[in-house]
């Protein structure tokens, strides 16, 4: 039977259209495994079900009723639930109240009658088969116990269709199983579930049909008979690896630029050595949450380590902030390139000649915006920015020449070592090629080039060598021969 | 390649395609602002003619706007990067006491004579101004206090200091050179206090537009997180910019002193909300990062202009509270709806692009 069809969904955004025209059909007691990179538009999609977005055009149709856009309320109405993956939960409350909240909320009695959030909190813990405390605060509980609930809370609201926001990110490998248990309980009870999760394992194993979104594009529906991981991979990023890998040469012998040993922060990452020499591209793959992203902002000086040694280019470095790693030679491109890399409405010439503002200026600490628009054409001219000026706001640019224009910030700011946090993500293909050849170019100079990223293909293309991290630790490095696509896939999939 | 760009909007046959290819929301905001300034003068000019239109009468409108002018441009300097200065007319009406104190002082007045005593008092006003900023920089600065906060909070600390200093009472009596210096005029015409403003005005305008500091001051403004990611000097940035804000109040409070020939605590209390009037309407950015300081002395004059014609026109004074809220009003309206025209011309020429960007072939990257 079907429960919800969308026709035609589009959406956009300042800089890049969200959703494209997308389609899509999810029947009940069936578990639709939402697949596509980082920045495909899978957020919005399930937004645009919730009610968060308004679609621009398109239609969503509901058992037959048709709509052209929902709000929050109408969509919980219809029986829509979304667990998003911060989960929404109120750690300061009891179980109870967490599950029995909306319920509760929407008798407008005034008064909360405490027995009767007991016996719905109940209620809804045993359709899952899960046992919780119910007068234990949420937020003393484990993860796992956390994310039951939340569930828990979904189904007392006669929920129709649940959609999962990569549920198992934060989950310990045993708890993952119980929640995939739970999924099959729901499913059999006719409730329809929309699953999105980067682990494409756990997809396999809990999917009726696989649904892959790339750029905002439905790309195709498929059974999981017709799908190996590596064709899913393929089809989500839409890069087929062909071997052509060209990594670069350096100088083996040089004198390493950064030298980190026995690096340690509580709970984020645990003894790491290595070395990274000019020219050298080295690359971090693991999940989310794995350590990566924490050592980068270790070296950018904005969390700092508990114990172990850097050294750059034979000096103890020991960045307070990013101010003192930026006069070390040291630059990050962060994953969150809105929030942590651009100054949206201003200039893009003023965004790149903000890191060398002081090398700038004149006598009296002047800096002319003729100044500021040679920094700003130069470099546009040099990474190639596609825009016809450089007074342009950076907001009025695509996704990739936004990236590229904090990659130039940065190239103005000639960096000796330059940290990518998944430089590419949400990047269209095109854009994509040219920034890895802005970063191969950058290790021809003799920079050193640290590359995080979560597109394996990437990595495998662009590095010199992978360190594949596992909760906190270096768990295996792949160089040379070694370093293949599938080699770090099997590898990821161990971790996971 | 740049021609592909060069044909402005190809957007369809509506108005729309008369917008320029490039357009910012701060020059928008700047526009309506002028249009609006045009409408009401042309409304003055229709309603009172000469009547309000004659050389007296547009003298005194410049001569009751310093105080005013330079509170405007405090509050205006401290919404660039986000914040807001609640304690300015605290510290003016300190600086005015500490001015007022040592001039009306007989043994000062005895041992250094009339004119270093007036030089004297002024230098000790400007340093109460400047300390007090920057005591208001270090705490929100230092320990992380928000702007709303540390101000709120520091003006009921200056206001009580200037109690316990004056017990509450005023103090009058200035020297009469003082006084004459700031009433005076530039050839007979343009009031000695409204040439300190604009040079005031067109001073610091140029510096935060043209320094390190306002450059770095704006891009806080803007985004936080990507100024601290980016490397600016922040913390001597935002510590400056609010010790500018204490300095230019101390200003104020050394003119009101002079035109009002004396000084309490509670001196101008109404400028207080008028200025966080005045920098909106100015097209200052509550939240930061956008807005030109050179906006806020038209605005002022506007103002300005509207209460005097009000008292040609001898409307009650209740009347023009009411005005200025309709104007800012209207204002926020326009720029609103202007605004969402903006960001929609924005994204489509954003994809535009990035359909254009697709089919370009990449030659190798120059260096």
């Amino acid at each position: 039977m079907e429960l919800l069809r969308l026709e035609g969904l589009s959406k956009r955004y300042i800089g890049t259209q969200a959703l494209d025209a997308v389609d899509m059909t999810i029947e009940a007691g069936q578990v639709l495994c939402l697949a596509g990179a980082n920045g495909s538009g899978k957020s919005t999609l399930m937004k645009c079900i919730a009610g968060g977005e308004t679609p621009d055009s398109g239609r969503i149709i509901w058992q037959g009723r048709a709509f052209d856009r929902l709000t929050p309320a109408q969509s919980m109405a219809l029986g829509i639930e979304i667990i998003y993956q911060d989960l929404s939960i109120f750690t300061d409350l009891t179980v109870a109240e967490n599950i029995a909240f909306h319920v509760v909320q929407s008798q407008h009695r005034g008064w909360i009658n405490w027995s009767e959030v007991d016996r719905i909190a109940a209620k809804a813990l045993n359709e899952l088969g899960a046992d919780l405390p119910l007068r234990a605060r949420l937020g003393d509980l484990p993860i796992g116990a956390r994310q039951t609930a939340a569930i828990a809370r979904a189904l007392t609201q006669d929920c129709r269709l649940l959609v999962m926001d990569e549920p198992t990110t934060a989950l310990p490998s045993r708890d993952v199983a119980q929640l995939l248990s739970m999924v099959h309980r729901l499913k059999s009870r006719g409730m329809a579930i929309i699953f999105i999760s980067h682990k494409l394992d756990e997809l396999f194993e809990i999917a009726d049909r696989f649904y892959v979104l790339r750029d905002g594009r439905k790309i195709g529906e498929y059974a999981p008979a017709e799908l190996t991981t590596t064709r899913l991979s393929y089809l989500m990023t839409g890069i087929e690896f062909k071997g052509d890998k060209a990594p670069q040469e350096f100088d083996r012998a040089a004198a390493p630029l950064l030298v980190v040993e026995n690096l340690c922060r509580r709970d984020q990452y645990h003894d790491v050595s290595f070395s990274l020499r000019p020219g050298e591209i080295v690359g971090f793959a693991g999940l989310t949450g794995s350590g990566r992203t924490e050592i980068a902002l270790t070296l950018f000086g904005l969390n700092p380590a508990d114990a172990g040694k850097m050294t750059l280019a034979g000096l103890q470095l020991r960045p307070r902030s990013p101010r003192e790693a930026i006069g070390n030679g040291i630059a990050l491109v962060s994953e969150d390139r809105h929030g942590q890399g651009l100054f949206a409405r201003k200039a893009i010439m003023t965004n790149i000649a903000s890191s060398i503002f002081e090398r700038s200026k004149g006598r009296l600490g002047l800096l002319s915006q003729a100044k500021e628009r040679d920094i700003g054409d130069t470099w546009i001219r040099k990474v190639r920015v596609k825009t016809p000026s450089g007074e342009e706001p950076v907001q009025s640019l695509s996704g990739g020449n936004q990236q590229k224009v904090v990659l130039a910030k940065w190239l103005a700011a000639d960096p000796k070592i330059l940290i990518l946090d998944n430089p590419t993500a949400g990047i269209d293909v095109g854009s994509k090629m040219e920034i890895h050849d802005i970063v191969r170019q950058l290790a021809r100079q003799g920079r050193g080039v640290i590359m995080i990223s979560d597109d394996l293909e990437e990595l495998v293309m662009s590095c010199n060598r992978v360190f594949m991290m596992q909760a906190g630790r270096l768990a295996a490095e792949f160089s040379g021969e070694t370093l293949t696509v599938e080699a770090l896939s099997g590898e990821l999939r161990q971790a996971s | 390649m740049d021609g592909e760009y060069n044909n402005s909007s190809p957007l369809g046959a509506s108005w729309r395609r008369f917008l320029p290819a490039r357009m910012d929301e701060e020059g928008l905001s700047q526009s309506v602002l002028y249009a609006m300034i045009a409408c009401v003068l042309a409304l003055i000019f229709l309603s009172l003619g000469t009547a309000f239109f004659n050389p007296t009468n547009l003298v005194s409108v410049l001569q009751q706007t310093p105080e005013f002018a330079l509170l405007s441009l405090a509050m205006g300097l401290s919404m660039v990067s986000g914040g807001i200065d609640l304690s300015i007319i605290a510290v003016a009406n300190l600086a005015g006491i500490f001015a007022a104190r040592l001039m009306t002082s007989e043994p000062v007045l005895a041992a250094l004579g009339p004119d270093a005593t007036i030089g004297l008092a002024c230098l000790v006003a400007l340093a109460v101004g400047v300390c007090a900023g920057l005591l208001n920089g270090i705490i929100i600065v230092r320990f992380g206090i928000p702007p709303l906060l540390t101000t709120l909070g520091s003006m009921m600390v200056f206001a009580g200091f200037g109690t316990g200093l004056t017990g509450g009472a005023g103090i009058t009596g200035m020297p009469e050179a003082y006084v004459n210096v700031v009433s005076s005029s530039l050839f007979g015409v343009i009031p000695k206090s409204f040439c300190l403003v604009l040079v005031v005005f067109v001073v610091i305008s140029f510096v935060v537009n043209n320094s390190v500091f306002g450059k770095s001051l704006y891009l806080y403004g803007e985004n936080k997180v990507a100024a601290l990611f980016g490397g600016l000097r922040l913390e001597s940035t935002i510590l400056i910019s609010y010790t500018v804000c204490g300095a230019l109040a101390s200003l104020a409070g050394l003119i009101m002193l002079a035109r009002f020939n004396s000084m309490k605590v509670g001196f101008g209390d109404a400028f207080q909300l008028q200025a966080i009037l005045v920098a909106v309407l100015a097209g200052m950015d509550p939240d930061g990062g956008r807005g030109r300081l050179l906006n806020i002395l038209p605005t002022v004059l506007l103002l300005q202009c509207v209460e005097n014609a009000f008292t040609i026109a001898s409307l009650s004074p209740f009347a023009k509270k009411m005005i200025w809220g309709a104007l800012l009003l209207v204002f926020m309206a326009l720029n609103f709806f202007f605004r969402r025209i903006v960001v929609r011309h924005l994204t489509a020429l954003a994809i535009r692009r990035q359909q254009a960007s697709l089919g370009v072939d990449a030659p190798p990257l120059a260096r």
